[in-house]
């Protein structure tokens, strides 16, 4: 057999050799199988340990020590070979802009992006912020000009723009906040563990990338007459239902629950879009462009 | 070359397998210039894991299976990267992030499986807080996906952004992508191939973005967005799809700017859900700021003067307070 002197080449080589023995090894089997820890001295017990610190650094591979055994062990992988295989295939159809560069050393990545579907830009907040909401920390932040006090609960995103979900001391009720408009510095408040995360928040992160629930206005149904081309646009848009439809235009429902960007979202249809009904928001919307037609 | 120091070495090995992993066999010469060495030094780095073995007691174990160099100089490794396979350590934060992300929106939106269910548990539980994109794509993808894969064109009414008007539309897909929150199909336009684009345009609370191709290589490849088409279905044209088309850095915008000067409540400028780059903010101290915004195209120009709101002043140019005056009377007269 070969002699092993190279450290690179006994490490890998200690590292099958672990592999291949998942119930664990003794130090005096390795120094009598392993090429380069010949002899189980103090000076090859040394090389070995140095040699388990290499491999924890150099490849991300720890092994521990069962004091009672008196054996060597892998520890098990982080991620299994199919599930480093399904995340490999993930990444390769997703780029994710904003974050430190890595070239995803732990799982390997697809070298060339040729297959990238879909792209993903990381708000500069969102690791910070992530990092307080798993260590249950509170954060100050500046919002609209206000200073506020918040419980993290959870980050989302849609359409481009980040939120984060939390609960505004001393208010009880969840909150969302857009990181691109939060200003000033960001600080940590408290003690970590300050509070509890509530159960399912999936409703809340729904409702906080839904642009068809913001506002907190009282509800108003609305009744909208859409172009029959910009119906399907108009339906997503304003999550709207179709209730009457022929080849001239389409009648649909809506619920408006901010009334100072309906008449700005109606505009964007450029009149394809004809507000029916009720008639005060009719008459409200009809007062802010009237208003807007005589604006400085 | 100054001799190599055991951490680079590790570092090189670690780049060298992870290569020939995800490109399959590789040319030495390849590796080299990847990583920047030359290939005597490669070949000095990998030669000794060649022959990679240890002893049982019967036998001796030779792991030369795993890394392959053949006599054309190209290295393979038959049994999947055992290093990364045997890696304990779990992401870092940042890198369990991004990797939390894409197996979120692949899993939703593309394909998921047992294997990427149990790997976004273990990266939830790793980061320690619900982390969501939301990147629900059209059911129309789905079909231009399938056009793409058959070679099919699709049809489509498509409402062009400059005019608002919708045409018929055959397109040939070549990808479907998702960018800047919206869905996107870059396809070469049977319709009409010589004409103005007319593909990819802003919307409400869009980012800055616009129409174009994907530059002199590839001068027939348009953008067009889900959201303006509708009556999706299967051509009958068959087609090629190119495979060398990718998702645009940026839209080429060639459409006149607009700059203009408002004085408002620093919330309106916020809020602006207009595409538009915002140079200058200065509090004049009533409560109000002095901002220079500059937006593109003359739809977004309308768009921006109704969403700036009767409460904000238009500084200059002066010519846009008489247009915002003009059109929001016409607005008036046809949403109401």
């Amino acid at each position: 057999m070969t002699p092993a002197r190279r450290p690179e080449e006994r490490i890998l080589a200690l590292a099958a050799y672990l592999h291949a023995h998942p119930q664990g090894v003794t130090r005096s089997e390795i120094a009598e199988d392993v090429p380069g820890y010949e002899g189980g001295d103090e000076a090859t017990r040394r090389m070995l340990h140095r040699d388990l610190g290499d491999l924890l650094q150099g490849f991300g591979i720890e092994v521990v020590f069962d004091d009672t055994a008196g054996r060597y062990r892998l520890r098990p992988p982080f991620f299994t070979p199919a599930e480093r295989e399904a995340l490999i295939a993930a990444t390769a159809l997703m780029r994710v802009e904003g974050l430190r560069s890595s070239d995803l050393d732990p799982i390997g990545a697809a070298v060339d992006g040729e297959q990238v579907q879909v792209i993903v830009r990381v708000h500069e907040l969102v690791p910070v912020l992530r990092a307080a909401i798993a260590a249950r920390q509170a954060v100050r932040f500046t919002y609209h000009g206000t200073v506020r006090e918040v419980e993290p609960f959870a980050l989302a995103c849609a359409w481009d723009r980040w939120y984060l979900i939390a609960r505004q001391r001393p208010e009880t009720d969840l909150r969302r906040f857009r990181l691109d408009r939060i200003t000033g510095n960001l600080t940590e408040v408290g003690e970590p563990g300050g509070f509890t995360v509530p159960g399912d928040l999936s409703v809340a992160i729904g409702h906080a990338v839904d642009p068809n629930v913001w506002g907190e206005d009282p509800p108003v149904e609305a009744l909208v007459a859409v172009a029959p081309d910009h119906l399907e646009r108009f339906r997503r848009d304003f999550a709207a239902t179709i209730t009457d439809c022929d080849a001239q235009r389409s009648e649909v429902r809506l619920t408006v629950r901010h009334r100072a960007s309906f008449p700005v979202r109606l505009a964007a249809y450029r009149g394809h879009a004809r507000l029916l009904g009720p008639e005060e928001l009719v008459a409200e919307v009809r007062a802010w462009f009237g208003a807007l037609a005589e604006a400085p | 070359m100054p001799p190599l120091s055991k951490q680079q070495k590790f570092e090189l090995l670690t780049a060298t397998f992870a290569l020939v992993e995800e490109r399959g066999p590789t040319p030495l010469t390849e590796i080299a210039a990847h990583l920047g060495i030359d290939v005597g030094t490669l070949r000095d780095l990998i030669d000794p894991l060649l022959f990679l073995e240890y002893r049982t007691p019967t036998d001796i174990v030779d792991m030369s299976r795993a890394f392959l160099l053949d006599e054309a100089g190209v290295l393979r490794i038959d049994e999947g990267h055992w290093l990364r396979n045997l890696r304990s350590v779990p992401p870092s934060d940042d890198d369990a992030l991004r990797l939390l992300l894409a197996a979120e929106v692949v899993a939703a939106e593309i394909t998921s499986s047992p294997a990427l269910t149990s790997a976004r548990a273990k990266l939830a539980e790793l980061l320690g807080a619900p982390v969501t994109v939301e990147a629900t794509a059209p059911p129309e993808v789905r079909l231009a996906q399938q056009a793409i894969l058959s070679g099919r064109s699709l049809r489509c009414r498509y409402l062009g952004h400059e005019d608002d008007t919708a045409r018929d539309r055959e397109l040939l897909g070549h990808l479907v992508f998702h960018r800047w929150g919206r869905w996107y199909l870059a396809a070469t336009d049977a319709t009409d191939a010589t004409g103005p684009a007319d593909a990819a345009g802003p919307g409400p609370g869009g980012p800055p973005e616009g129409e174009g191709d994907a530059g002199p290589a590839t001068p027939a490849v348009k953008y067009f967005r889900f959201e303006r088409m509708s009556q999706v279905r299967l051509g009958d044209l068959r087609y090629r799809p190119r495979d060398d088309v990718r998702p645009p850095e940026w839209f080429r915008i060639d459409r006149p700017t607009t700059r203009l000067r408002v004085r408002t409540v620093p919330t309106v400028i916020e809020y602006l859900t207009v595409p538009h780059v915002c140079s200058t903010l200065r509090d004049l101290g009533d409560g109000r700021v002095e901002a220079e915004l500059v937006v593109v195209g003359d739809r977004m120009l309308d768009q921006m003067l109704v969403a700036l709101g009767p409460t904000t002043e238009i500084v200059e140019p002066a010519e846009l307070r008489e247009r915002r005056r003009t059109w929001a009377a016409e607005l008036a007269a046809r949403i109401c």
